[in-house]
This record gives C-alpha cells, sequence and structure tokens, in this order.
C-alpha cells in the first residue's frame, strides 16, 4: 500500500441539529485524538455564537489517526458550515475532500439544507455514505428514514451504519466504513505545487492562515509560493496539521489536508477557492471553481452613542482579518451620524456579524432596515450600483432600475402549501415548479426578488409553516422592476436612516405601516410631529404625534430635591441616547423596530 | 438665614395615594415629639437666624394638644425665630378643634395649610381621607382668626371630572383663601392606587390643570409656581425658600436639610429615631444645576446673575437651545431672567433636562 492509499479526507453534511458537531466529537474521542477529559460539546464549533446557535461558520480540519488491519490511516475531517449564506465556502471544503458523511436525524429524515449539500457535495464528485443518527431515541424510524434517503436522494443506504453519537453507539463502523468506502486521494508528488485554499482565518502571530488541500506536490517552510488569483508571492513560515491544535510539521505532501503560514497580512489575500503553487514553478491549471465571493445583502451599522464610532471601526476591521467576505466603507446619516455601510453574504452572515459586534466588542448597535444590490440605469446612459437607499438617483435621472433575483427552493409539508404560495405571490414570487419529494414533502420552486427575502420573508415562512418550512436560495441574476425609494419624514425632514427601496405597488402598504409603527415609538414631544411616508414628493401616509401636554414635577419641596434631581437627570440620560432628526428627537429603538413589520 | 422644617409623622388615616412617610403608630407620638425635641437641641446652631418654619407630615393636627407648642418652644429656646418670622402647620380638617387652633394661636403659628383635595364627598372617601365637606367648612371657620391660610386641592383623583374640579375651586375661591395650592396626582409605586392598578391619564390631567389656572387667575390669583398660587402676595415664603436655595434643617424622621452646601437626609425609621440614633446620608449640593430645576418651577424664573455666582453661564453654555426654545416660544429671556411662558408650565421636564 501506497502512503495515499492511507489517507482519507472526508467532511460530514447535516441538517442543523441533526447531529454534526456530536459526531466529530465522537470520532475524535474514539480514535484518541482528544482525551475525554478534554472534551468540551462540539470541540470544532470554537466560537460562542457557533455553540450557541448549533452552527458552524468557520471550518475547521482535523487529522485523526486510525488503525485498520494492521495499518495505521489518516483520516482527515473537514467540518463545513451548513447554512446557504455560507454555500460557497461549503462548496470549497467539499472540493477538498473525497467523501462525505450524511447524517441523517432518525426521528426526522431529510431535511432542505441536507438536500441542497449532499447535492453540492455529488456535483463535487464526493462519494457519499449515509449515517442514520439518534438510534436511541424511542421514536428513531431507521428504516423508514432509510428508505426516504433512497427514494429522495437515491442514494443506496444499504450499509448505513446505524449509530447514536450522542450515546456512542457504532461509532467504530462509521471508522471502518469511511476507510472501506471513501476513496483515497490521487495526485503526483513530483508534480509543482497545487493547493486548494477552502479556508482561511486570522492569527495574531502568525498572520493569515491558510487551510489547504494538497492536490499535487509538497510544500515547507522556505518554499516561495504565489496566490494564482491575485498572483501575490509569500515566503512559507510554517506547514502543520490539526490533531485538533494547529501542530507544525516539517512538510505537507499531496493527499494532505493542513495549514500553510507566509506572514500574510489579511485573509483578504487567501480567498477561499484560491491555489496555491510554486512562484517560481507554477502548475499549468489552478483548481477549478474559484470565483470572488460579493455581498448580497447590506445595511447600515452605527453605534448608539455616537462617540463609539471608532471602536465600531476597530471591531469590524478585526472580525474582517478574519472573515474576507464582510464589507464595509464608511456611511455618514444625517440622522445616525458616522457609520458603516456594510455588506453580507446573507442575512445569518448578516445576523451573525451584529451578534458578534454586540457580544465580543461590547457595542450598541442601530442598524438600519438590510438593502441589497440595485443597478441604476441613469436617463444620461450610466450604469450605478446602489446599495443604500440614500444614494439612489433622482426619479428624473433614473431611466429604470434592476434588482436582483433569487431562485427559491422551499420544502414544506404539503399542508402548508397554500399558505406559502400565497406568501410567495405576496412577495413578488413567480411559480416555477412544485415536485412532491415524497407524501409529507414538497418542494416550491419561486423566482423571487431578494428584496423581498431580505424582508421578513425567513419570519413569514415559518410562521405561516408553524416553523417546518425551510428555504434555500440563489441568486439567479438580475430583473427590471418597478422600484421606487419610500422616504419618511419627521416634522417634514426626510430621515435618510428610514428610507426604503420598495417595490411600487407595495409602498403604500409599507409607508402606512411604516408611520403607524413609529408613530407608536416616537415619544410626545413639545410639539405636534407630523409623520409621513412619501415618494419622490408625494406624501402616501400620514400620521402624527400629538404634542406633550403634561411632563412635569407636581411637588417638589425641601424633602424632594435629590430625589427629583435623580430624576430628572434619568431623564436627561434617555434624551441623550436619542437621535436628532431635524427637530424630532427618535429614539434608537425607532430604527429597529420598523426592520420588523407584521405582515397584514 | 435658615427655614425649619419639621416631620410629624402621623395622620388619622393614610390616604390611599400617599407615599411620604406618614401613619406610624400613635402610641409612640410622646416619644417622638421628646426626641424631635432633642433633635433640635442637638442640630440647631445656638442663636441661628431662623425667617421661617413649617411643620408638615402627616398631619401635625393629629398631634396630642401642646406638643405643637412644646416642639416650637424647643426652636426658640435655641434659635433667635425672627418677630415676622412666616410659621405654618398643616391640618386636616377633621382634625381641626377649637382646643388646637387655641393652642397654635398661642405658639404664634400664624399660617395653616389645610388639606382640602377635594370638596366631592365620594371622591374623598374612595381616597380614604377622614374628612367631608361639611367638616371642612366647620374648620375653615374655626381657623377665622389665621388670615395666612392655604388650602391643597388635588387633581387627577380616580373618577375626577371637569365639574368636581371646578365645584372646589369654586368652594376655595369662596372661602377666600389667599393661597391654593394645586398637585397633580401622582400614582407612586407601593401605595395602595398603585396597586389598584389605576393610571393616571397624562392629557386629561393637563386639560384639568389647563381649566384650574384659567379659572384661578381670572378670581384674581396668581401662579408663583406651577402648583402654587395666590392673592395679594401671600406666597408660601417657606416653601419659596426652596426655590432659591435658601438653607433650612430638617427634623424629624425622612426630614431633609440643606446646611453648608450639604443634602442631609434622616433616615425614616422610627424606632431608631426614638432611640436617638437616627441615621443621615450626606451628599454634596449641586447648586447650579438644583437652582436651575427649582427656579424655573416659579414665575420669577432662573435669575441669571445668581446662577453665574454658581459657576454657570446658562446663556452661553445652552445658547442653542435657549435660543430654540425662546423662537418656539417656550422659555422667555426679560430683565435678566429665564423664565418658562405661561402655557410650557406643565412640560417644564423636558426643557430642565436641556438646560441642567
Amino acid at each position: 500500500m501506497n502512503r495515499l492509499d492511507r489517507i482519507r479526507n472526508f467532511c460530514i453534511i447535516a441538517h442543523i441539529d441533526h447531529g454534526k458537531s456530536t459526531l466529530a466529537d465522537r470520532l475524535m474521542e474514539y480514535t484518541g485524538t482528544v482525551a475525554h477529559r478534554d472534551m468540551t460539546d462540539q470541540l470544532l464549533d470554537s466560537m460562542d455564537i457557533e455553540r450557541e446557535r448549533g452552527i458552524t461558520i468557520k471550518l475547521t480540519p482535523v487529522r485523526m489517526k486510525y488503525d485498520h488491519n494492521g495499518d495505521e490511516y489518516e483520516l482527515n475531517l473537514i467540518d463545513t458550515p451548513g447554512h446557504v449564506d455560507f454555500n460557497y465556502e461549503v462548496s470549497r471544503s467539499l472540493a477538498a475532500c473525497e467523501g462525505a458523511l450524511l447524517v441523517v436525524d432518525a426521528t426526522q429524515g431529510v431535511e432542505a439544507q441536507t438536500l441542497a449539500n449532499v447535492y453540492l457535495a455529488i456535483d463535487n464528485d464526493l462519494t457519499v455514505l449515509p449515517v442514520i443518527n439518534k438510534i436511541d431515541l424511542p421514536s428513531a424510524d431507521p428504516e423508514g428514514v432509510k428508505k426516504e434517503v433512497e427514494d429522495v436522494i437515491g442514494l443506496s443506504a444499504e450499509d448505513a451504519p446505524l449509530i447514536s453519537a450522542k450515546d456512542g453507539i457504532n461509532i467504530g463502523e462509521v471508522l471502518q466504513k469511511i476507510i472501506d468506502f471513501f476513496p483515497s486521494p490521487k495526485g503526483d508528488e513530483n508534480a509543482p505545487l497545487k493547493a486548494l485554499i477552502f479556508d482561511s482565518y486570522y492569527d495574531n502571530y502568525k498572520g493569515a492562515v491558510c487551510l489547504v488541500r494538497i492536490k499535487d506536490g509538497k510544500v515547507k517552510v522556505g518554499d516561495k509560493i504565489m496566490m494564482m488569483a491575485t498572483g501575490m508571492a509569500y515566503d512559507v513560515t510554517e506547514v502543520g496539521i490539526f490533531s485538533p491544535k494547529a501542530t507544525p510539521t516539517d512538510e505537507l505532501r499531496v493527499g494532505d489536508v493542513g495549514y500553510v503560514c507566509a506572514s500574510i497580512k489579511n485573509v483578504s489575500e487567501t480567498a477561499p477557492g484560491d491555489t496555491i503553487t510554486f512562484a517560481e514553478d507554477p502548475c499549468a491549471e489552478p483548481c477549478p471553481g474559484y470565483k470572488k465571493v460579493l455581498p448580497v445583502v447590506y445595511c447600515g451599522i452605527f453605534p448608539a452613542d455616537g462617540s463609539k464610532y471608532n471602536d465600531l471601526r476597530d471591531a469590524l476591521e478585526r472580525l474582517k482579518l478574519n472573515d474576507a467576505a464582510l464589507f464595509f466603507e464608511q456611511e455618514n446619516s444625517a440622522a445616525l451620524g458616522f457609520g458603516f455601510r456594510c455588506g453580507f453574504l446573507g442575512l445569518l452572515h448578516m445576523e451573525i456579524i451584529e451578534e458578534r459586534l454586540e457580544r465580543e466588542f461590547n457595542l450598541d448597535l442601530i442598524t438600519t432596515a438590510p438593502s441589497v444590490n440595485y443597478k441604476v440605469y441613469k436617463t444620461n446612459g450610466e450604469v450605478v450600483t446602489v446599495t443604500n437607499p440614500s444614494n439612489l438617483p433622482t426619479m428624473q435621472e433614473i431611466d429604470h432600475i434592476e434588482e436582483p433575483i433569487v431562485s427559491a427552493d422551499i420544502y414544506t409539508p404539503p399542508e402548508y402549501i397554500g399558505s406559502i404560495m400565497e406568501l410567495c405571490q405576496d412577495k413578488r414570487g413567480e411559480y416555477k415548479d412544485m415536485v412532491y419529494l415524497d407524501k409529507t414533502r414538497v418542494k416550491l420552486r419561486y423566482i423571487i426578488p431578494l428584496n423581498e427575502i431580505v424582508y421578513d420573508f425567513f419570519d413569514s415562512l415559518k410562521s405561516r409553516s408553524r416553523g417546518y418550512a425551510s428555504l434555500d436560495y440563489e441568486i439567479s441574476g438580475y430583473r427590471e422592476s418597478d422600484l421606487v425609494k419610500l422616504d419618511i419624514l419627521l416634522n417634514n425632514e426626510v430621515c435618510d436612516a428610514l428610507s426604503i427601496i420598495v417595490h411600487r405597488e407595495k409602498a403604500y402598504v409599507r409607508g402606512r405601516s411604516l408611520a403607524e409603527k413609529l408613530k407608536d415609538v416616537i415619544p410626545r414631544q413639545m410639539f405636534e410631529i407630523p409623520i409621513q411616508a412619501s415618494i419622490g414628493n408625494k406624501v402616501i401616509a400620514r400620521e402624527t404625534v400629538k404634542a406633550l401636554r403634561k411632563d412635569v414635577l407636581a411637588k417638589c419641596y425641601g424633602g424632594d430635591i435629590s430625589r427629583k434631581k435623580k430624576l430628572l437627570e434619568k431623564q436627561k440620560e434617555g434624551k441623550k441616547r436619542m437621535r436628532q432628526v431635524g427637530s424630532v428627537q427618535v429614539p434608537s429603538e425607532a430604527f429597529m423596530s420598523v426592520l420588523k413589520l407584521d405582515d397584514k | 438665614m435658615r427655614g425649619i422644617y419639621i416631620h410629624i409623622p402621623f395622620c388619622a388615616r393614610r390616604c390611599s395615594y400617599c407615599s411620604f412617610v406618614s401613619g406610624m403608630p400613635h402610641d409612640k407620638m410622646r416619644l417622638y415629639v421628646d426626641a424631635l425635641k432633642r433633635e433640635i437641641d442637638d442640630r440647631l446652631v445656638c442663636g441661628d437666624d431662623i425667617s421661617t418654619i413649617y411643620l408638615g407630615g402627616g398631619t401635625p393636627s393629629v398631634l396630642y394638644r401642646g406638643a405643637i407648642s412644646d416642639i416650637l418652644s424647643a426652636v426658640r429656646s435655641k434659635a433667635r425665630v425672627r418677630a415676622d418670622a412666616e410659621i405654618t402647620v398643616e391640618c386636616n380638617p377633621d382634625s381641626v378643634t377649637d382646643d388646637f387652633v387655641a393652642e397654635i394661636l398661642s405658639a404664634d403659628v400664624n399660617r395653616v395649610s389645610v388639606g382640602l383635595q377635594t370638596d366631592n364627598d365620594e371622591l374623598l372617601k374612595r381616597i380614604c381621607r377622614p374628612h367631608d365637606r361639611a367638616g371642612f367648612l366647620r374648620a375653615w371657620e374655626l381657623l377665622a382668626p389665621i388670615k395666612n391660610k392655604s388650602i391643597d386641592l388635588m387633581l387627577g383623583l380616580p373618577a375626577q371630572t371637569k365639574e368636581d374640579l371646578l365645584s372646589s375651586l369654586s368652594l376655595a375661591t369662596l372661602s377666600d383663601a389667599p393661597h391654593i395650592s394645586l398637585y397633580a396626582l401622582k400614582v407612586e409605586e407601593g401605595t395602595p392606587l398603585y396597586e389598584s392598578g389605576f393610571a393616571v391619564d397624562d392629557d386629561f390631567e393637563a386639560d384639568l390643570y389647563d381649566m384650574a389656572y384659567e379659572y384661578l387667575i381670572s378670581h384674581g390669583y396668581e401662579r408663583y409656581e406651577v402648583s402654587n398660587f395666590c392673592k395679594n402676595d401671600m406666597y408660601s415664603r417657606h416653601n419659596s425658600s426652596y426655590w432659591d436655595l435658601t438653607e433650612y434643617y430638617g427634623f424629624g424622621i425622612s426630614a431633609h436639610s440643606l446646611l453648608g452646601g450639604k443634602r442631609i437626609a434622616n433616615d425614616d425609621n422610627i424606632d431608631k429615631y426614638i432611640l436617638g440614633n437616627c441615621d443621615r446620608f450626606v451628599e454634596d449640593s449641586d447648586a447650579a444645576s438644583e437652582y436651575i430645576m427649582l427656579a424655573l418651577r416659579t414665575a420669577k424664573g432662573i435669575d441669571l446673575d445668581r446662577l453665574r455666582g454658581y459657576g454657570v453661564d446658562l446663556l452661553a453654555e445652552k445658547n442653542r437651545k435657549i435660543t430654540e426654545y425662546i423662537r418656539q416660544g417656550f422659555l422667555i429671556n426679560e430683565k435678566g431672567f429665564l423664565r418658562l411662558n405661561d402655557h410650557a408650565f406643565y412640560i417644564m421636564n423636558d426643557i430642565i433636562c436641556d438646560l441642567m
């Protein structure tokens, strides 16, 4: 047996909660990669936010050693993010493997997300082995689920190990099947270096750390390497493997999964999908499938306390070190002051960044309504890209606008089809087709403007299907659309942070509900405040916050002074936290509350 | 020149909205009065110049006979009470008797404040007041020898209508009270009224206040502070002294003092007080912001020169805000005083926040 025959590179595909991370934990424990006492649950999900949400955001590969029939095998597990926002990263990590374990919950069966990733794996020529998990649960139906795997996905489930990752049942069988079932890596150790970067992260001491799969050749410290997408060259300072902690080795050889450091200052220079080769003696072709990841969802992020602008900038820069997909540039809002226009891969990515800014950097944020990338064709022939409603040219300057559309797959039990179709129609969706995957599951396909997806689509989908439906989407192009900018005027002045771009037919309903919502969250002030929603100069909805009538301390004598002064100081603090829009004081909550409108 | 406030934490019955330290068991009355006299003797600076004395509560009129004279004697034996000093006693109509009037007259009390609240017997019962309209009329007659009298009225009581308030205002003006205090009901946490779930309707309260204001102005009263109205310049000198930061002693449980630039608060534990070990909490007075917050309550407004003496040049420091408020008609800057415009009194907190 040659060296490559004793290597297996694989990943685990699973729906959220179906037990991917728990299985990974068990495999590491079983192979002695991690001593039982060092085990924390879901070891590979190192960020708090990953553990709490049960999701994987950053990839973590780990090398395990396993003896099988007297031979020592090297098993490289490459963890993958599960969410559609990170689809591209998933596809790159799949490209680093030959096999994929498909974990299916014996009580739940096959889920939408699983399907999308399974097809991605099959597209990447991976061998997929189903693993039926949670057989310890009373409601487990392993045989039914096996049949489902065969019917729905078209995979043979005959050899599927029946396991309980939680209780450690049949873990050895999984390891054996990995060796028997998955192909070993191919490649030429004597060819010039060709290494696929499937992820990278930033380390304070080492700089950007590239996670790589060596497709051809080998690499060691001192080699002069080059990134094929950028042409930039570096000197290798360290190579190593994860077991599961980063451990330096002499070299990485064909078939290996490990890391390469080369004093690279920024993860944006180590984009997933890029190929590392030798600067002097490059390989002929890069690994296929590289693309530059572009943000699709944007929003404004502002510090709730204007003086924290620098802290927010530092925090974004820190996150950016580790997240090449995060985009931001300075934005100046009349209402919210200095902040950032940020771009994300999707809504989950956006949520995660917001949450990390608040939790890891202790920042209070005001975020504006999510927006997408509009292509604006101007009457003078220019085409501009607009991600911020405030930057939309005036109506007179616009010939037409195109908006991004997505191809959306919605998986749902059949009883919610009617309600979901109604939702999709309401969201300007264009029906494509409907497929019964089995008796209990239907796939609906719609073309829907992304603009509608970013605005409460998930919440509505979940509430209409009592949480059962799931969504998977990918950008499928641009489409001309009758879009307008909806402005909100407070006391006759436009509040830029509340402007949104919306389809003309939706503008009235949105305008009305925005105005109503704001009426409830803007406190009464010394004068009456008209709240207007307008398109151009045309007011389409109006509400009024009545003038404040009573805000006084009825009694204030000798005994009350300290206490009453404290009351007033508290009121003053509250006032300080308000944003000034013209003459109107607007509480931070007002900007946030308009993000979640009830769908009526 | 200093004032004295003396707290009497006893009542015939506790009102449903009351959050003051009151309603202590009456069997502690004598011990409490003794302790009060000791505190006065301990803390009052010998020969201090006293211009006003105010006995409040609670209900000082429920004290046993002789208590008020004893307390005032204790003050006089230590300090120099001015001949023209204003000496006020709060009372409830139900505890105003011949004896009470005789006692306060002999003790040189020259001002009384009568807690009428409303003249609607139903409303009085509902807020657990022990008196009725007839009782007020009887008490008012007994108090005739004292010219300088005030009536307390409330607005915004549960179920109180505009007509109810008008009736009370007309009773007060017909009684020829030279001074009327008009307090908006505040539902404080922990009071029975709060527990009952009653919530004030701010707009309606503002309507009531505006109506009362118009009524009193048209009946010859002036509003010298947001909740206080008087005729013929018979304003409360004691209360006014709080608003211009005149120093004062506070004696009794939960009483506060302003002495030597410090605000001192007596603890409210009556048993410890009786034993002579009352805890006191001291903090520095922040003269400038206290003066802004208090003086703006008055018709006169903030004496800008005086405020400069406290280290704040308000017009310079808050120029933009003040200019805006003046432009909007909420503030008036005249003859060195910055004051609220008539219609701005009831929404002054927001303005104070911007000036403080």
